[in-house]
């Protein structure tokens, strides 16, 4: 098969022109998406444990007894009275962008939204099978015992964030452990602070890019 | 061929039945030891505030002077505060009778209102005119370490920063933290934690701090 | 013990996963052997192939009744077939179920042709005669029928596995030998429940060429699989970490691990190779050995389903 130099030039701008543009689906897995990336910081060095985002998330989202959306995981007391240590763990979805959940929904109800990063549920999509709950290395997803779909947390998305205000836990936390904010802006205040704190996430290795991070009080549990 | 391989998985099959006789006797040997070891343990423990109290309970026999004592604070410090709450009913376990206003505030002389720089040798709660560790020194004579991490694992971090009075109050019948509903519990936390917070004490301890 | 073992925090998917695990099995493998046994010139009068007639669509139907009734909402199940995913294994299972039926029923109503026939002209005499046209003109294209549902089974074998290992939370299953293993005693388990069938329901004798067909199979996928397990706690060990503790917990001691030794071992491996083994050739394939012998095997291949979707469920990354 021979062509021109001149045909084959023009066909290799062509074809890469066409690659370039590529389809905006693509989008959910790269890392800036339309300038707002909503991601959190859970400070442990400020936490002190006392549960009352815990409490705020359950009742500003109304989330039904027997399951949670947010919890908080106590470990401890290291070393002797009266020098003790506990250490406080959040375990909520992590809002990752490299989503596993989002990767295995056959519905499509589990999607990541362009406008903010933030993992969502359609619950008009999801049938409930289940393979979201296994999927999430995690485990903060479940089944809502009232609507029956899958459900989590999400940075209070229909409730607080609709209404401009901050997720309930932000807003509860008296130590303002909680930091929440748009990752891409350099300004805002979660930037700032991302840059010159040392953070963690959660099970990095996995490669599920979570935008949720801690500062870890002692040894640094990935 | 096959007479090789027939042997093969009989000799298989008769280790794999072997073994299953090995792992359960080796599990019924495992288990009676279980139950004696934990029970030593038990003894092996320090006596819980319960059972210190019963102990105590046995030489309640001379129990009619703490009545009588109480009747010297109760000429002028009647009513609220008096102890109508659980600390006026149980024995203390140093003494032997029951809990009387001395255990906890001193031994005051008969005209201590009168002292020079206020009542100085009363015990006072929940102020700073005596050391944190003298006033929650006075609880923890009876309330162990383990036995309040027990009830709350919150008494480990609090116990020598802030007095017991902070939360506790023991002259009303009813007290505040016994039983106390989540809701409030967690109100309690956050209303001090904010103030803190806010006046730039730093609740928890940061490392390196 | 047994609550414990049926119970824990990290169980997300239970039970009648693994009964559809079986079932879906049993599905595949028994379409792949019938296609290879046509292709060896049997017809419908094999008892082998009456049996996949029966066994591939019915145990395919079952299990995805029971995963529908499974599902937390299962009147919304229909969502499915009109939402794809492109990355979700589960949506192309869907897709692939689909494509699997048509084809199944394709190949079975031409392989079944003449007998189709004479049932409709003696139920329905005149009525629904177009069908007879349908079949003829799909059997015009038996020879691309086969082949595609050969495929399809493979896939269908594989999928369950691939399914499972999508999940990254659980080391155990986040494994690549996964969908060979799950094929494998697919078909291990097609030639089980295929001779089953064909020796009681419909009375087929064991020394014919269809069992003799299907049974030589036996042997070679019993080493495969005896091969891939190997790799497969092999790899886990090798893993290290949370992949090394997975394979501890699954086989090192528990009820779990019994139910390996003693069940997929023991009862569906080891003791059906021994009874073959055992007793004189002329009783070999008497009609009540070749119960007995079938039978142990399905059992280890269920056993095997329920180990590795619990056990591979209790250690999470």
């Amino acid at each position: 098969m021979s062509t021109t130099r001149r045909d084959f030039m023009v066909g290799m701008s062509a074809g890469a022109l066409i690659l370039l543009t590529g389809a905006p689906r693509a989008l959910a897995n790269s890392m800036t998406i339309k300038g707002v990336r909503y991601g959190m910081i859970h400070d442990e060095t400020a936490c002190i444990g006392c549960t009352a985002c815990m409490d705020a998330c359950r009742e500003v989202n109304q989330v039904p007894a027997g399951v949670a959306r947010l919890q908080i995981l106590r470990s401890g007391p290291v070393g002797e009275y009266p020098a003790q240590e506990y250490r406080f763990f959040r375990k909520s979805c992590q809002h990752c962008d490299n989503v596993p959940c989002v990767h295995v929904c056959p519905t499509g109800a589990s999607h990541i939204r362009a406008e903010d990063g933030i993992v969502d549920i359609n619950p008009d999509l999801c049938v409930g099978c289940r393979y979201c709950l296994a999927a999430c290395p995690y485990q903060v997803r479940f089944i809502n015992p009232v609507t029956r779909v899958a459900d989590k947390c999400d940075f209070c998305r229909k409730t607080n964030l609709a209404v401009g205000k901050q997720p309930a836990c932000v807003e509860a936390c008296p130590t303002k452990a909680l930091v929440f904010g748009n990752l891409d802006d350099p300004n805002s205040p979660i930037a700032k602070r991302l840059v010159q704190e040392t953070t963690y996430r959660y099970k990095q290795f996995l490669g599920t890019s979570p935008k949720m991070y801690r500062v870890p009080k002692g040894e640094v549990k990935s | 061929m096959k007479k090789i391989i027939k042997w093969l998985l009989l000799a298989s099959l008769a280790l794999g039945a072997g073994q299953l006789a090995l792992a359960s006797a080796q599990a019924a040997d495992a288990t009676p030891a279980a139950p004696s070891a934990t029970s030593s343990a038990d003894q092996a423990a320090q006596p819980t505030l319960a059972e210190r109290q019963a102990k105590a309970e046995k030489k309640k026999a001379a129990a009619k002077k703490a009545a009588a004592r109480f009747a010297k604070c109760e000429k002028c410090h009647d009513g609220e505060e008096g102890m109508h709450g659980k600390h006026g009913q149980v024995t203390n376990p140093n003494t032997g009778e029951q809990v009387t206003c001395t255990n906890c505030h001193g031994n005051a002389s008969a005209d201590h209102r009168k002292q020079r720089g206020g009542m100085v040798d009363v015990m006072r709660f929940g102020n700073d005119a005596f050391p944190l560790s003298q006033q929650n020194g006075v609880c923890m004579s009876c309330h162990e370490p383990d036995d309040l991490r027990k009830a709350l694992w919150a008494h480990d971090v609090h116990a020598t920063r802030i007095s017991c009075t902070s939360c506790h109050q023991l002259h009303p019948a009813k007290e505040p933290m016994v039983g106390i509903p989540e809701k409030s519990r967690i109100k309690l936390c956050v209303d001090c934690h904010r103030k803190q917070h806010e006046a730039g004490l730093g609740g928890a301890v940061k490392e390196g701090s | 013990m047994w609550h414990d073992a049926f119970h824990f925090d990290s169980l997300v998917w239970d039970g009648p996963i693994a009964i559809y695990l079986f079932l879906l099995g049993i599905s595949a493998g028994s379409a792949t052997l019938s296609v290879l046994l046509r292709r060896q010139g049997a017809g419908s009068e094999s008892g082998i192939i009456k049996a996949t007639a029966l066994l591939a669509p019915v145990s395919v139907i079952l299990g995805l009744l029971i995963l529908i009734f499974h599902l937390a909402r299962p009147w919304t199940f229909w969502k499915l077939m009109f939402h794809y995913q492109f990355d979700s294994v589960m949506s192309m299972g869907v897709m692939l179920f689909q494509v699997y039926m048509a084809v199944l029923f394709a190949w079975l109503a031409v392989v079944f042709r003449a007998e189709i026939e004479a049932l409709r002209r003696r139920l329905l005499v005149d009525k629904f005669a177009f069908v007879d046209g349908l079949i003829g003109w799909l059997a015009r294209f038996e020879r691309l029928l086969a082949p595609l549902l050969l495929l399809l089974a493979v896939l269908l074998g594989a999928y369950t596995g691939f399914l499972l290992s999508a999940l990254k939370t659980y080391p155990m299953l986040n494994n690549p030998i996964l969908p060979a293993l799950f094929l494998v005693s697919g078909i291990s388990s097609g030639v089980a429940s295929t001779i089953l069938l064909a020796v009681t329901l419909f009375r087929e004798d064991g020394h014919s060429r269809g069992v003799s067909f299907v049974h030589r199979f036996e042997r070679p996928i019993v080493a495969i699989e005896l091969f891939l397990l190997l790799c497969f706690f092999t790899g886990l060990y090798f893993g290290g970490g949370q992949r090394e503790a997975a394979m501890w917990a699954a086989i090192g001691g528990g009820f779990w691990s019994q139910v390996f030794w003693f069940g997929v071992i023991g009862l569906g491996i080891l003791l059906p190779q021994l009874l073959g083994l055992v007793g004189s050739p002329a009783k070999a394939h008497q009609p009540a050995r070749l119960v007995l012998i079938c039978s142990l095997s399905l059992v280890g291949i269920l056993l095997l389903r329920y180990f590795i979707l619990y056990a591979g469920q209790m250690t999470v990354m």
